[in-house]
């Protein structure tokens, strides 16, 4: 579906020295600066898969995904998506890919929800019928009732993010392109979204490219990812074998009132840190079960209360990439 | 293949109008004062126009109901630039703010997207000058009107509005590699509205040979005057070239749209 191979993008800015008369200088220096942004990365994405595209900022996330909606066109390398090449064939190319870039809406500001999706349902000649069926699916899986009929600028950035959901996937395009859709939104908002892009992925067979920092997306709802940074590849490949693989051990929280923790011991896990009630013991998963080190703690204290903490993805790609250049 | 893509643009071009215009009218109060102000400033370039054309007589000459009738065609080919090309203000917003990203991926060009952008409220002021002033001073002028007359003028007007968006197309263009073109594009402005409604042949020979050629501003309104005025023995260059003039307006604005869609691969998207 997504074929990429050496992909290479490039930016350049003239290159001004900081000094006296740095601002006149800029207008006449030849010098240019070149950034890099993507690097020679290469990867598939196959039809029906729910991919998450990760890595910190500044990684070439934003850089890659516009590369492959056609937004930025290469400066070297090839993409290919559905068989076409994004840049030279826009206008094919438009129906088949769906966008939504959190932090800019596609729709039309000044009007009301429901007429973006009218004006999107002519651009793409869409026939009255299946508009309607689908608008009124999607209306009632993501709840746009409320607020359909108000216009985009007065739209909460979770109602706006469904709005730009909707349009994106009105006219059912195979590809769909999510740059960070849950960043900014509450829980309630953030859930929806989710449930939706799940939906359209399996009912649909939509092919998903997400990127996001949330690791809770990332966790529900994308079996393989493709970690970038410095715009080199880092990891592809599935979740799990990439937590098995970096994070090698697990914290646990525990809590007690009516005991001091201050001597908290465990033969299956290391302390961290222990006060009077709360205490951080470290094991690792691979070796020791989690149960068996909950068991241990909850039989010998009289612990009220007990966390295990999830790995989070900023420390995965840190390791990941502190790994690679340490060689 | 080309005729349907034609065809596309043409249906997303009234499809996106009408979108603007609804936006525009959303603000009720300023579409208003916005429409109000627009003709009320024309109105009074009119009568500055009224005044400083009498004040002169006659320049390179021409007189005073001739120059009044170049004056007008400048303001009426004008008016067929700013109506339907007039969005293209905004092209460095829209680089600068990314917009350019959205135009990028619908299914229409985006050349159309950016003039469709938004209805440009004021230019209905322009089009009812240009259209006044044309009303008023072509009778008084000594052109021997025709049928043909009248035609090759409806033809020069709108050739005129092209070889304007032509020249705005094409420095508009830049704002892919340089980001920011206003300067450019307002100097280009001023240089038009300021001179292309007088006999350009006062600047002398290399002046006008430069101002049909380099900036192609004669064709706006001076070559096909004089056409119309059978003043073409002023010229230096031949008569069939003047009497091309209309055709001018669609090859400047087509090898600029050419330039315009080849520049969109040096964008470089904001926040990337």
């Amino acid at each position: 579906m997504i074929e990429v191979d050496a992909l290479t993008k490039e930016f350049s800015r003239p290159d001004v020295r900081p000094g006296r008369f740095a601002g006149t200088r800029s207008l006449f220096t030849r010098a240019r600066k070149v950034t890099r942004a993507v690097d020679g990365i290469s990867f598939r994405i196959d039809a029906g898969e729910l991919i998450g595209f990760l890595g910190p900022n500044g990684a070439g996330k934003s850089t890659t995904i516009k590369m492959l909606t056609g937004i930025l066109v290469p400066t070297s390398g090839t993409v290919t998506v559905a068989g076409q090449v994004p840049w030279r064939d826009r206008r094919q190319n438009a129906r088949t890919i769906g966008a939504v870039f959190g932090q800019r809406t596609q729709l039309w500001y000044d009007l009301p929800l429901r007429d973006s999706f009218g004006i999107i349902r002519d651009l793409y000649g869409m026939d009255a019928a299946t508009y309607r069926t689908r608008l009124g699916e999607f209306t009632e899986l993501l709840g746009l009732d409320e607020f359909i009929d108000t216009p985009v600028r007065s739209l909460s950035l979770g109602q706006r993010m469904r709005g730009d959901l909707v349009a994106a996937m009105l006219y059912a395009p195979p590809i769909l392109y999510l740059d960070e859709p849950t960043v900014g939104l509450d829980v309630v908002a953030k859930g929806k979204i989710r449930e939706f892009v799940a939906e359209i992925n399996t009912r649909r067979g939509t092919t998903v490219v997400l990127t996001t920092h949330d690791m809770d997306d990332v966790e529900r709802l994308c079996r393989r990812v493709i970690i970038i940074d410095h715009g080199v590849l880092l990891y592809e490949g599935d979740l799990e074998s990439l937590k098995a693989r970096y994070v090698t051990t697990r914290d646990i929280v525990v809590h007690a009132t009516e005991f001091d923790l201050t001597s908290v011991a465990s033969p299956f896990a290391e302390v961290l840190t222990a006060g009077p009630a709360k205490a951080t013991l470290r094991f690792a998963p691979a070796t020791t079960s989690t149960p068996k080190v909950v068991h241990d703690l909850t039989s010998r204290y009289p612990i009220t209360d007990l966390s295990v903490l999830e790995p989070d993805l900023e420390d995965v790609i840190r390791q990941l990439y502190t790994e690679r250049r340490t060689g | 293949m080309a005729e349907s893509v034609l065809r596309q643009e043409v249906r997303a071009g009234r499809i996106l109008l009408r979108a603007a215009w609804r936006a525009a009218m959303g603000y009720r109060a300023n579409f208003l004062m916005t429409i109000m102000g627009g003709v009320a400033l024309q109105g009074t370039q009119l009568l500055f126009l009224g005044v400083l054309l009498a004040k002169f007589q006659v320049i390179d000459g021409w007189r005073f109901n001739d120059l009044a009738f170049l004056f007008a065609l400048r303001l009426a080919a004008h008016a067929m630039y700013v109506v339907p090309f007039g969005a293209m203000i905004r092209i460095d917003q829209a680089v600068q703010q990314g917009d350019m990203d959205r135009y990028l991926i619908r299914p229409a060009g985006a050349y159309l997207q950016v003039i469709t952008s938004y209805a440009p409220l004021m230019a209905l002021g322009d089009l009812l000058l240009g259209c006044t002033a044309l009303a008023i001073f072509a009778p008084q002028s000594s052109v021997d009107w025709s049928p043909v007359k009248v035609a090759f003028l409806v033809a020069a007007v709108l050739g005129g509005g092209l070889v304007e968006a032509g020249l705005q197309t094409f420095l508009a263009a830049f704002a892919f590699k340089l980001t920011s073109t206003m300067s450019m594009r307002i100097l280009a402005d001023d240089t038009i509205s300021r001179f292309s409604g007088y006999p350009l042949t006062m600047f002398g020979r290399w002046g006008f040979l430069s101002l049909t050629f380099l900036f192609p501003m004669a064709f706006i309104a001076y070559l096909p005057a004089t056409v119309l005025l059978g003043r073409t023995d002023q010229l230096p260059i031949p008569t069939w070239l003047a009497a091309a003039s209309p055709a001018g307006g669609l090859l400047v604005f087509t090898l600029a749209l050419m330039f315009f869609n080849r520049m969109i691969k040096h964008y470089n998207s904001p926040g990337s």
